[in-house]
């Protein structure tokens, strides 16, 4: 047993008497037992864990293993890349890719993908961890072309797998994912079923310029925590607003030492491939678009143009105090409603003026697709 | 201060005569409205009221020349006062040539004083506004109050339309909810305007042949007078003829189309040429895009985008436009550039300090 382990067990004892025995449930006491308990995947597996944390990883466990059909590996010139994937219930169902940002990983969209199936029980998910991040292996090559040369790979493989080469895609990304579909999608793809692009939270200008006060935020953050619970709580003081989401997505980020599984520091050589041409990018997509925001509009020059020519729709989620930019763990159910929305629009126009706005053209004939 | 009795009298008569014969015919496209009652009110007007009012207004539009916005209790009797002549307007509300016609101009003040020194001085020029006076811009609160002030001097001189930024729901989001809170310390102003916009006129006639109006044409209207049949004194809806009006867009594509903005539909040059031809018209003019030389022919010239604000968002790089309609109903655009501002605006745009 290493020091820090020792160390984290210690805590837990002392942590017992300050509260009383009186708040160990039976399940926790169980898990006090320092032999850890056998995981396959002993990465995200957290074995040495406070009483205060076996809820949040019992849950987080069970949300892994129970919500998705099937969790899988795909391995790209020597990079394992970790998708998950809950499967569409039909031939011509949607399947939503969702792309995790930096720093990341696809349980940042736990909770998005329980809404989207919620509200839509016949839609397929497919969320997959970037190079370095989550369950996919570590890298020091974070260039913005390498990770869209990964998305490419992984969807393409995805689809032929499972033969979804008919069922429509729409592509969401948040933050970096953002950056990494809008890149995947500037030139026609036209292998692939694309029929929309979902950008969350990032507008290029603001994100080019917000670069040069991360090393401050990586240097500044903590390195490891002595808890999950305290990871999620130091989450939850700035950058989350949704306690359910953060129970699901912070214990993806550390691994069993508590520590970060991406160290954001490796990343910096890339960054001025991530975010330069973004807006451009986006534009050049020729099919429907959507742009969401957390808290203000703050489009760039290009994305202004765009936005008053009606090339893109703009939801900007102001006047909520409760969300931030992970808007989409910190507003699950609204931007699913949002994205369900944007697929019902755009997927077949007509039925939807039939159905959802109860309207026929009085007049002129045909509806464009 | 000089007093301008001249035309402006004649133009309040005019106007009061007007209202007379119009009522009935106003009072049934909106009698599903909250304006009843307020009827009465206007037909009560005394010339010394009258007079006492342009003494008033000539006062407003002198401190917002300047740029200074009004003190609140004032926007309160201007948007009472632009209420009584608004809510007698049309839904189509008919206009005469010669006319200028004028796209966008989201809050960019200083521009709005150079399109009157390019297009002439209101009410020597007559004016029809297509929409989009607040937000984004950084003096919302004085543009929307200056036009307003005009619209009540001289009712007859200028027309001011509603376009989808006219909107509580919008106007939250991209300026204008902010821009009064920071300019009075509270959203009241916010209120009185929003409440304003309601009763603006969505679409206008010129003369007959030009149908003007913010956005474009709605697959739930096929004839210029299903627009008269709506009950237009409500907030922007989501969706329907009301909310296709003010945010439709003209497309390459024929047909209809799903708009990518999630509101409003496109329409291709086949629907704009049956509307025109089904309604005897000759154009439709339009606002709501940014066209970089401030105006743009779609459809074989049967649709015109006209915009406003030059510059657009102080940084987009673009011409500005207005088109000038004669009495033989000859077109002609004016371009402009933006003109100089007073120094950059107090308002900074925060940047987050984690990206991630």
């Amino acid at each position: 047993m290493s020091d820090i382990q020792k160390a984290l067990l210690r805590r837990i004892k002392q942590q017992e008497a300050a509260m009383g025995l009186s708040v160990l449930s039976e399940e926790s006491e169980s898990s006090v037992s320092p032999s850890p308990s056998p995981q396959p995947k002993s990465q995200s597996a957290n074995p040495q864990t406070h009483t205060e944390d076996e809820p949040i990883i019992t849950n987080y466990h069970k949300f892994k293993a129970t919500f998705f059909d099937c969790s899988e590996t795909f391995i790209h010139e020597g990079v394992s890349l970790q998708a998950y994937i809950k499967l569409p219930k039909t031939k011509d169902t949607q399947i939503f890719v969702l792309v995790h940002g930096a720093g990341s990983s696809s349980m940042t969209f736990a909770q998005l993908a329980s809404n989207l199936i919620k509200e839509d029980s016949n839609v397929g998910i497919f969320i997959f961890d970037l190079r370095g991040h989550g369950d996919s292996s570590s890298t020091t090559d974070f260039s913005l072309s390498s990770l869209v040369e990964d998305c490419s790979f992984i969807i393409h493989k995805f689809i032929e797998k499972y033969d979804l080469s008919s069922n429509s895609l729409y592509f969401v990304g948040h933050s970096l994912g953002g950056a990494v579909i809008a890149n995947f999608l500037k030139q026609p793809i036209t292998d692939l079923n694309i029929r929309g692009e979902v950008i969350l939270d990032i507008v290029e200008e603001t994100a080019v310029k917000s670069l040069s006060s991360m090393p401050n935020f990586i240097e500044n953050r903590p390195k490891s925590f002595n808890s999950i619970t305290k990871a999620i709580d130091w989450h939850m003081n700035f950058l989350l607003f949704n306690q359910e989401s953060a129970n699901l997505s912070i214990p993806d980020l550390l691994d069993t030492n508590l520590h970060w599984k991406t160290d954001l520091s490796l990343t910096q050589p890339a960054w001025d491939t991530w975010f330069t041409g973004l807006s451009q990018s986006f534009l050049t997509f020729k099919g429907p678009k959507l742009l969401l925001l957390s808290a203000h509009e703050t489009l760039d020059k290009n994305l202004i143009i765009g936005q008053m020519q009606g090339k893109y729709q703009l939801v900007v989620f102001n006047n909520n105090h409760n969300s931030g930019h992970f808007i989409h763990e910190d507003l699950p159910h609204q931007v699913a409603v949002c994205l369900l929305d944007f697929v019902k629009r755009n997927e077949n126009p007509d039925k939807f003026m039939k159905d959802e706005l109860g309207i026929v053209p009085k007049w002129g004939g045909k509806i464009n697709k | 201060m000089d007093l301008d009795t001249d035309v402006p009298m004649e133009d309040v008569e005019e106007h009061q005569t007007k209202l007379k014969v119009t009522n009935p015919k106003a009072s049934t496209s909106t009698n599903n409205s909250n304006t009843n009652g307020r009827n009465t009110l206007s037909s009560n007007v005394h010339d010394e009221n009258a007079i006492g009012s342009i003494n008033q207004l000539d006062e407003w539009i002198d401190k917002l020349s300047k740029c200074e916005p009004l003190s609140e209790a004032d926007v309160k009797k201007l948007c009472d006062m632009a209420i009584e002549v608004l809510q007698f307007e049309e839904n189509v509300q008919p206009v005469h040539v010669p006319v200028t016609i004028c796209g966008d101009v989201h809050g960019q003040f200083h521009d709005l004083i150079e399109l009157f020194k390019i297009g002439g001085p209101c009410p020597d020029t007559n004016y029809l506004f297509m929409g989009d006076y607040v937000d984004r811009g950084y003096y919302s609160v004085e543009t929307v109050s200056y036009l307003v002030c005009m619209k009540v001097r001289y009712p007859n001189r200028i027309t001011i339309l509603r376009g989808n930024h006219e909107s509580r729901q919008i106007t939250q989001v991209y300026g204008f909810y902010d821009e009064c809170l920071r300019k009075y310390g509270s959203a009241a102003v916010w209120k009185l305007f929003t409440d304003l916009f309601d009763y603006f006129p969505i679409t206008a006639l010129v003369d007959n042949k030009v149908f003007c109006l913010h956005g474009g044409l709605s697959p739930m209207i096929e004839t210029i007078d299903q627009v008269r049949e709506l009950n237009r004194i409500q907030e922007v809806p989501h969706e329907g003829p009301m909310c296709d009006l003010l945010w439709s867009d003209p497309d390459d594509r024929g047909g209809w189309g799903i708009s990518p903005r999630g509101a409003g539909f496109t329409f291709g040059q086949d629907i704009s040429e049956q509307f025109n031809h089904t309604n005897d018209l000759s154009l439709i003019a339009r606002a709501h895009q940014l066209v970089m030389e401030g105006f743009s022919w779609s459809h074989q010239e049967s649709v015109v985008t006209i915009f406003s604000a030059p510059n657009y968002c102080y940084r987009c790089g673009n011409q500005a436009a207005i088109m000038e309609v004669d009495e033989q109903h000859n077109r002609q655009f004016l371009q402009y550039d933006p003109s100089v501002r007073p120094g950059e605006p107090t308002v900074t745009r925060k940047t987050p300090d984690y990206f991630l």
